[in-house]
């Protein structure tokens, strides 16, 4: 009783300790000392697994199993690199917590496996040859129990201990080189092949995972076969309710019934589809190898750690779902989703603002004429979010904006301190008036709605006359007729003239609209239309500087390609300059005195969480920042981005790379022929073809993160290695541009 | 002042002057002078480049050799992809002013004359894929060479069958060069570098019409050597020498090194 009492105190003040302010969500954030698979270098950990290739492993099989490992250690690693992945934070505990229960009886091959979760809404989970499973937040906010996610992570721990991973990748050798049973097959023979043994090591994770780990650890039977369904149907968002168009209604804009479709589109995942050509088995084949191994008479649990737990790490997934999409441009999930949240949670201001934003933004989008390419064609969706892609496609430009003015100004009087909705408040009305050309007078005001005027309108519009006797027939049926009209009109085509009219007399909503227009007036034509803004520097304006005396460089990239290998990627070499590219980096600005942070996951020391999860916060910004491209739609983390501005210092910060690619000759035999017809031409034809072709590309971006301009985007081809000369030179080029004043 | 000086001082104080705008053109690392000693080079299958004598077999020994020419460059970055451009270039070679017809008489002692060209011109280089100073470019020259060529000495044999020495004076000769150059620069340790590329230029003093020595008077009579000092034949000596000149510097390989300031 007293250890129950305790369990229960520690676990009320562990969920303290990670609960959040739903209103104020903020992003799910890595906790604790920072594991090494983030911070060791990418050669030791290939080193490592190279150790672990048997003496007996010869020949072609040790070729294959050391380019697995460079290849394998160099994608999980561009992975743990990506931002995307957390560690110690509630989620990831909770499935650390589930995979301990399942290898209770198993610790040794416990030892070799952590789970990280992947910030991503796929439903997926995958785990590699050197002990990681990566669970995305997109299964976590599907499964409907813990044993569901118990099984997915026995399934995966199967794919670890029979080394599936290394084995798919040895099986494709084989069949791309022609070895052994393939040596006659065709090209669909080879796919086939290809595919059906990934089906074995699906089924067989499948089984052994039910029944080495699942079987007897007391959580249901049923869990298995009933996640088959969420998989099923895996695409779709987390449920499945029928979108209420009030909830992106305003108290003067209401979603005219005509956009909305009467019926969304039906649902048409089966679980017996066609999977020749597919990597995983049918859902269907999958349910039955399990429904062999049932128990039927199941006494297992749903839960067997925590509901209250799995519950919250359920709705944290759920929210940060909403932010993924959000980041990504996808508005019309952004809407559905946070729509369900909404109807499973009950209303708050995160939800707000996540629709403010994703307003906000559809609407930069629409102005730029390139919505389309953020939202799904709605005849492409499925169930009942299709609603809300079908809404959006019958928006025009002036119900899109002036939506986004109502409703980020409806959070915001709700939350005036809020420095995010007021932020979202102006540039909703820069864009309806700037792009829109929309002012005060385009819209109902509420002085003509007021009642003295309607009932003096009323009076005048009766039949009857005080005076005795009627107007005339004619002029009455006119006038019925026109204002059926302007109402049908207003309702219809124009119904968004009407949205202001509650905030008519709002003083501080007319001051920004009234403010709006005034820059808007005292603007010069190419600052409206935006010119002057979006106006190209000269690509090599030699005066072009800015003046920065700090930046903060967010983890640099580096990739040395050759034409030549089978694979492309030249992994240790990669590695190796991308190491000389950081410390060139930090030279050449030490030099012109520029203050320069390389934040990078390899230079953060394990104690240093904090720096960990600002780093992934600042990827994550930089992705969407480079998303939208030169439309000016504001980056959706703006708000959780700003913190660190004062953190490190400096608003500015920059994202670079270097791309090297050695050419592969081509056409050798021809060349040589023909330079030997015209044989003056054959000294230069050797001299080309044993002098090595490279290609090469360095890019660098400024960012403003106060505002999100890019203050500097440069990208260069040069047709040369990415020798030090060649590298210094742009560097050097890119920084004094940053430091010179 | 010379020509020379004045082309040089010109092309400094031009380019100066118009840097004064472009403080932050990042020549290399911020290092903008570029300070090159180059060699210009060329197989010469025709030309003698010594003054070697031999008489066999009555021809003249005309073995592959290389022709040679020293450029000293000054380039300055003006913007991130051209470099104005200062040089100064001299050259030694021999040329042979000899006329066919002479093998079928007695010479006794030939000698291929000297000539020295030294010249300056000034001209941008334009960079294409990278950052001045750096990676490959085209050059646009112009300028001016002067030639000097030595006196023509030579003996034939005499009625008597005895050695008689003759002489041409030689001169000078100054004419524009035009140059069109493509190359690649590459920097070693942030300070040296080295370049490499092909020279394409017109000495226009190649265009006068060169006429052989004369050998004939104008009865065609034979009379060289005894009237080889004529005017005339100062003159084809003179031209014969820019001729040869010209088609020295026409198409060059060029390799230089030098340092980045």
């Amino acid at each position: 009783m007293k250890l129950k009492a305790a369990l229960l105190i520690c676990l009320s003040i562990s969920l303290q300790a990670y609960a959040q302010d739903w209103n104020y969500y903020t992003p799910i954030q890595s906790k604790g000392l920072i594991p090494s698979d983030f911070t060791e270098a990418y050669t030791n950990k290939y080193e490592r697994e190279r150790e672990h290739i048997g003496d007996d492993v010869k020949g072609k099989d040790l070729e294959r199993q050391n380019n697995f490992h460079l290849r394998s250690e160099y994608f999980v690693d561009e992975l743990l690199m990506s931002g995307d992945v957390i560690f110690g934070d509630t989620i990831s505990d909770y499935c650390n917590r589930i995979l301990d229960h399942l290898l209770k009886d198993d610790p040794g091959l416990r030892h070799k496996l952590r789970i990280y979760v992947v910030k991503s809404p796929d439903v997926n989970a995958y785990a590699t040859g050197n002990g990681i499973i990566f669970i995305n937040l997109g299964l976590v906010a599907q499964v409907e129990n813990e044993a569901q996610l118990a099984y997915v992570i026995a399934h995966e721990v199967i794919h670890y201990k029979n080394e599936h991973v290394l084995n798919q990748y040895i099986e494709e050798e084989k069949i791309r080189d022609g070895e052994d049973l393939y040596r006659k097959s065709n090209r669909t023979e080879k796919m086939n092949a290809l595919s059906t043994y990934s089906k074995s090591q699906e089924l067989e994770a499948d089984a052994d995972g039910f029944r080495l780990f699942f079987k007897n650890s007391g959580y249901t039977h049923r869990a298995p076969v009933y996640v088959m369904d969420v998989l099923q149907y895996s695409y779709l968002p987390f449920d499945e309710i029928p979108f209420d168009s009030t909830f992106l209604s305003t108290e003067g804009m209401k979603i005219p019934s005509s956009y909305l479709l009467k019926n969304t589109a039906p649902i048409t995942a089966e679980a017996d589809y066609d999977d020749s050509q597919s990597s995983h088995p049918n859902i269907k084949t999958r349910k039955l190898e399990i429904l062999k191994r049932l128990n039927p008479k199941d006494t297992g649990s749903a839960f067997l750690i925590s509901k209250s737990t799995f519950d919250y790490c359920q709705r944290l997934s759920r929210y940060e779902i909403s932010r993924l999409y959000l980041n990504a441009g996808r508005y019309g999930q952004v809407i559905y989703n946070t729509f369900l949240l909404k109807e499973e949670y009950g209303t708050d201001r995160y939800q707000q603002l996540t629709i403010a934003k994703a307003l906000n933004a559809a609407a930069v989008y629409r102005n730029d004429g390139t919505l389309y390419k953020m939202m799904l064609d709605w005849k492409d969706v499925e169930g009942e979010s299709q609603q809300v892609f079908h809404i959006f496609d019958e928006f025009k430009g002036e119900d899109l904006n002036t939506l986004a003015v109502a409703y980020t100004y409806q959070a915001y009087k709700e939350y005036p301190n809020d420095e995010a909705f007021k932020k979202l408040f102006e540039k909703a009305f820069y864009e309806l008036v700037f792009e829109n050309d929309l002012k005060p007078g385009d819209y109902v005001s509420a002085a003509e709605d007021s009642t003295t005027i309607n009932k003096l309108s009323s009076l005048l519009d009766s039949i009857n006359m005080p005076s005795g006797g009627k107007r005339s027939s004619k002029i009455s049926n006119i006038n019925r007729k026109k204002k059926a009209q302007e109402t049908m009109e207003l309702a219809e085509e124009d119904y968004y003239k009407a949205a202001f009219v509650p905030y008519w007399n709002d003083s501080l909503f007319m001051a920004t609209f009234e403010e709006t227009v005034d820059q808007y007036n005292q603007s010069s034509y190419r600052e409206r239309k935006g010119y002057s803004y979006t106006k190209r520097r000269k690509k090599y304006d030699p005066n072009y500087s800015l003046g920065v005396d700090s930046i903060l460089i967010v983890s640099p990239d580096y990739v040395k390609l050759d034409e030549r290998q089978k694979d492309g990627i030249k992994y240790l070499t990669t590695d190796e300059k991308l190491e000389e590219y950081k410390d060139e980096l930090e030279k050449i600005a030490a030099d012109i005195n520029l203050n320069t942070q390389i934040l990078d996951y390899k230079n953060i020391s394990k104690d240093d969480v904090d720096k960990f999860n600002d780093l992934s916060l600042m990827k994550n910004w930089i992705d969407e920042r480079l998303m939208h491209e030169n439309v000016k739609a504001l980056v959706s983390d703006f708000d959780n981005i700003e913190p660190l501005r004062k953190k490190y210092g400096t608003k500015y910060i920059s994202y670079t790379g270097n791309l090297s690619l050695r050419v592969k000759e081509n056409n050798v035999v021809p060349k040589l022929i023909y330079s030997t017809i015209l044989f003056p031409l054959l000294p230069f034809t050797i001299a080309s073809l044993v002098t090595p072709e490279y290609q090469s590309f360095n890019y660098f971006f400024l960012f403003d993160i106060s505002n999100g301009n890019a203050l500097l985007a440069e990208y260069n081809y040069y047709q040369t290695s990415d020798s030090k000369d060649y590298l210094h030179s742009i560097l050097y080029n890119h920084l004094i541009q940053v430091k010179a004043k | 002042m010379n020509r020379l000086t004045y082309i040089i001082v010109l092309a400094i104080f031009t380019s100066s002057a118009l840097l004064a705008q472009n403080k932050n053109v990042p020549g290399y690392m911020g290092k903008r002078w570029n300070l090159q000693y180059q060699a210009y080079l060329f197989p010469s299958y025709i030309n003698p480049n010594t003054s070697k004598v031999k008489v066999d077999d009555n021809e003249l020994d005309r073995s592959l050799s290389v022709n040679f020419q020293s450029h000293i460059t000054a380039g300055y970055t003006y913007s991130k992809k051209m470099e104005f451009l200062a040089e100064y270039h001299m050259s030694s070679t021999n040329f042979n002013p000899y006329s066919d017809y002479l093998y079928d008489y007695d010479t006794d002692q030939l000698y291929y004359p000297g000539l020295k060209a030294k010249g300056g011109a000034i001209g941008i280089r334009l960079y294409s894929k990278h950052f001045s100073p750096l990676g490959s470019h085209i050059s646009f020259k112009v300028g001016f060479t002067k030639l000097d060529v030595e006196d023509l000495n030579y003996s034939y044999k005499n009625t008597n069958g005895l050695p008689q020495q003759f002489t041409i004076s030689g001169g000078s000769k100054v004419a524009p060069t035009l140059s069109v150059g493509f190359g690649t620069n590459r920097v070693i340790k942030d300070f040296f570098v080295l370049s490499y590329g092909l020279d394409l230029s017109l000495y226009t003093g190649i265009f006068n019409s060169a006429s052989p020595l004369s050998l004939l008077d104008d009865f065609g009579n034979y009379v060289y050597p005894s009237a080889g000092n004529s005017e005339s034949n100062q003159e084809a000596y003179l031209q014969t020498a820019e001729q040869r000149y010209g088609l020295m510097s026409m198409v060059n390989f060029k390799l230089g090194f030098g340092i980045l300031l």
